[in-house]
This record gives structure tokens, sequence and C-alpha cells, in this order.
């Protein structure tokens, strides 16, 4: 009796561990997910397309500018389509997994010409917010940046 | 008996951090930041959870003022919310003297049925 118990203790505890190492995996493999879209988001950047980036924002994504200047998806990809940049670079990108949730923290610099079609020279850190969507897929639902004081 | 929304819910706890905020009251930040948490200061400067409860436990930082208007709640499936909120304050915060309105978004997950803070980042509007 005290064996078969035992033994449900050791099949039991085998249970719990692979359960744990999956959710390690899992988070590793979200911070990878998620690290390859903000390089695709640097990317319509650098390349000056925004279609990159569009699959990327959900329907209900907010973006606070440096500014505080607060936009939804649409004013924010018409913004991103105005936007000539000649130079961008992202620093320091990290990635933290919560379940169905990950936080990309990052610096960002760049230099071009803005929405206004004024020049742009700028060094930034931002947060953006990804969710799992139910297909499955990463969006971000919001990204907030804002200026470094020197 | 009613229980409250999670937008309702974020929306009690965003004003209770921020009420912790002005008490230095670093029990609730222990409480309901989560692990991995990041702030983004509107100076630009990036905090981890254990540097956001070292400055709430340091006296030489003061809050004379602090009010949250405008507070906006959108949720993301049963575990995650962001709120987007403007946040006027007056404080001595390490040494230097802070009068300023800044926009914040805050990230909050659904922790085994707790909300706690994932990230929050906050920046100058422009003109005020």
């Amino acid at each position: 009796m005290k064996r078969t118990w035992m033994w449900c203790l050791v099949v039991l505890l085998s249970l719990g561990s692979a359960a744990l190492s999956q959710d390690s995996t899992a988070g590793s493999g979200t911070e990878k997910a998620v690290a390859a879209l903000e390089q695709q988001w640097l990317q319509s950047q650098k390349t000056n397309n925004p279609d990159l980036v569009a699959p990327l924002l959900a329907d209900k994504f907010v973006n606070t500018a440096r500014d505080g200047k607060v936009t939804g998806k649409a004013d924010s990809l018409a913004a991103a389509k105005a936007t000539k940049y000649d130079a961008v670079a992202y620093d320091d990108v990290k990635v933290t997994a919560f379940g169905s949730a990950a936080i990309a923290t990052g610096d960002f610099k760049a230099k071009g010409t803005d929405s206004s079609r004024k020049p742009l020279d700028t060094h930034e850190r931002f947060t953006d917010t990804w969710v799992k969507m139910p297909n499955g897929q990463w969006q971000c639902v919001a990204s907030h940046q804002s200026s470094i004081e020197m | 008996m009613l229980r409250a929304t999670p937008p309702q819910q974020i929306k009690e706890l965003q004003q209770q951090s921020r009420d912790a905020q002005m008490k230095n009251d670093a029990s609730w930040a222990q409480q309901h930041l989560a692990d991995g948490f990041v702030a983004g200061n509107s100076w630009g400067d990036w905090e981890t959870k254990d540097d956001f409860i070292k400055d709430l436990q340091n006296k030489n930082n003061k809050w004379k003022s602090g009010n949250i208007s405008e507070l906006q709640v959108a949720t993301f499936g049963p575990n995650t919310a962001v709120s987007h909120y403007t946040f006027t304050y007056d404080a001595e915060l390490r040494g230097t003297h802070r009068a300023r309105t800044v926009i914040c978004s805050d990230t909050w997950i659904n922790d085994s049925g707790t909300w706690k803070t994932a990230a929050t980042h906050c920046s100058m509007v422009k003109g005020m």
C-alpha cells in the first residue's frame, strides 16, 4: 500500500516538474515571439513600410507619444505613413512574459522627417504591451513613449 | 451580491496605487506589483519593482499632491487590462522638485485572481 502511495507521489512530482518546465519553455517562446515582432516593427520603420506593422496592432491599439498625444490604430498608421525615417535603431529591448500578455521595453533612436514634415531627431524609451489573441496571434494593444531628459 | 467588473476593479486599484504612492506605502506596491514589473517615468528612467519600492521607502521623496483624471480602462480577455490616465502631481523626488502633468499607461495582469501591475509608463503632456 505504502509502495503504491510512493509511486503515486513519484508520478505526481514528475507531472508537476513537466508542467513547470512547459511553463518555462512557453515563457521563453513568448519572449522570442514578441522580440521577433518588435524586430518586424523596427524593419517597418527602417524601410518606411507601415504595411509591415499594421497586422501587429490590435484593433483597440492605443499609442501614447512622447508629447502626450494619444492616437488609435488608424491615426497611428496614418502618422507612420507620413513619417520618413533616415535612420532608426532599437537598443536594449527586453521582453517579459506574463501568461497571455508580454511587456517589451527598449530605447528608440530615430532621425528623419516627422508626420508634420518637421525634422525628427529623437531619443526615447518605449513600453509596448502585447496580448495573445484568441487566434493565437500576438498583437500590440498599447505603446507608450517618453523622451529621455538630458 | 454583485462583483465589480474587471474595469471597475482596475479603476479602484489604479486610484489605490496612486494613493499608496502619495503615502509612500511600500507594502501596497509589494503586494500589487507583478514580479518583472517595470516603470518608465516621464524623464526617461527605468525602474524595476525593487527600485520602485526603494523609492517609496525613501523618506526624502515627498508628495505634496497627486490627482488622477481621465481614467480609461480597456480589457483584453480575462487576464489583461490597460489603463490610460492623466496624473498631475507636485513632489520632491530624488532631490528634484517635479510639478507636472503626465499621461500614463499601466498594464494590469490577473495573477490567479489578483490584479497586479506589470508595467507603467508616463510621459509629459505638451504645454502642461
